[in-house]
């Protein structure tokens, strides 16, 4: 679902500017839930963006990364109406994706 | 006020893990909130190199496992609160005027899993990344940078008030 990965990109003086949030508990699992049981790890463990079909990142993440995980960064290049694609596996092996384009 | 122990029951491993004792601010009521940014668990799908950095529970064994000493550079600047008033979320950035930059890593050594993140960079893409990570508490946080081939890092402390481990 689109909606789980919000992407948002835009080209400025050669650059491409690019954020990317992708909501995600990024349980630890060590947390102790309301029923007092301890809520199981759950993160994202790659997150993969592509800009056209080319790799501009890959991020590998641990249980410290912050609940939703938002990143950002830049590449050069980059064409308004391009395709920014992000994927992301977590470890229960769930996926998501997601698209936006360059503006 | 030290936090000493931490248990970790569940998930895939259990395993006792003493929290370093650091400088602290603890402030009370909203520990409940934070989230734990320590955990021995990993699953994380890279190299071997980096699978085991993401499995040290110390930062010098993340460091070890990821390659040679760093050097300390003066060309990355690692950005972070001066004050983090909640160590569940706190925003970083990391810039490196470096060239060939392949990877950049942040570690925190008051983590339990020191690794918190590792970013591959390919050619084209600015070595100048942000993201929220969680800190346990006060202490020292790394930005580790490969370029060329070789390990950089450069370092910050963070005062951590409430911290994200419960």
């Amino acid at each position: 679902m689109s909606d789980q990965i919000r992407i948002r990109a835009r080209h400025r003086k050669g650059e491409t500017k690019v954020m990317v949030l992708a909501l995600h508990p990024m349980e630890t699992g060590m947390r102790t839930g309301t029923d007092g049981d301890i809520v199981p790890a759950h993160y994202i463990t790659k997150m993969t963006v592509t800009a056209a079909g080319r790799v501009v990142l890959e991020a590998r993440m641990s249980i410290a990364v912050a609940k939703d995980p938002l990143v950002s960064f830049r590449f050069r290049g980059g064409t308004p109406g391009d395709e920014i694609h992000v994927t992301w596996v977590d470890n229960r092996g769930q996926q998501a994706s997601g698209t936006g384009a360059i503006v | 006020m030290n936090r000493r122990d931490l248990v970790q029951v569940g998930g895939e491993s259990a395993s006792a893990v003493v929290m370093p004792q650091r400088r602290e601010l603890v402030l009370g009521g909203t520990f409940g909130l934070a989230m734990a940014a320590c955990g021995l668990l990993s699953a994380v799908p890279a190299t071997a190199t980096e699978r085991l950095a993401f499995e040290a529970t110390s930062f010098d064994e993340a460091l070890r496992a990821l390659g040679a000493e760093p050097a300390a550079s003066t060309r990355i600047v690692l950005d972070l609160p001066a004050r983090i008033e909640d160590g569940a979320v706190v925003p970083v950035t990391i810039r490196a005027d470096l060239d060939e930059v392949t990877a950049v890593y942040v570690l925190a050594e008051t983590n339990p899993v020191p690794l918190a993140v590792g970013f591959d960079i390919p050619p084209g893409t600015v070595p100048a990344l942000g993201t929220r990570i969680k800190l346990n508490g006060s202490g020292v946080v790394h930005a580790v940078v490969r370029a060329g081939g070789q390990l950089y890092r450069t370092s910050r402390e963070a005062m951590v008030l409430v911290g994200g481990c419960t």
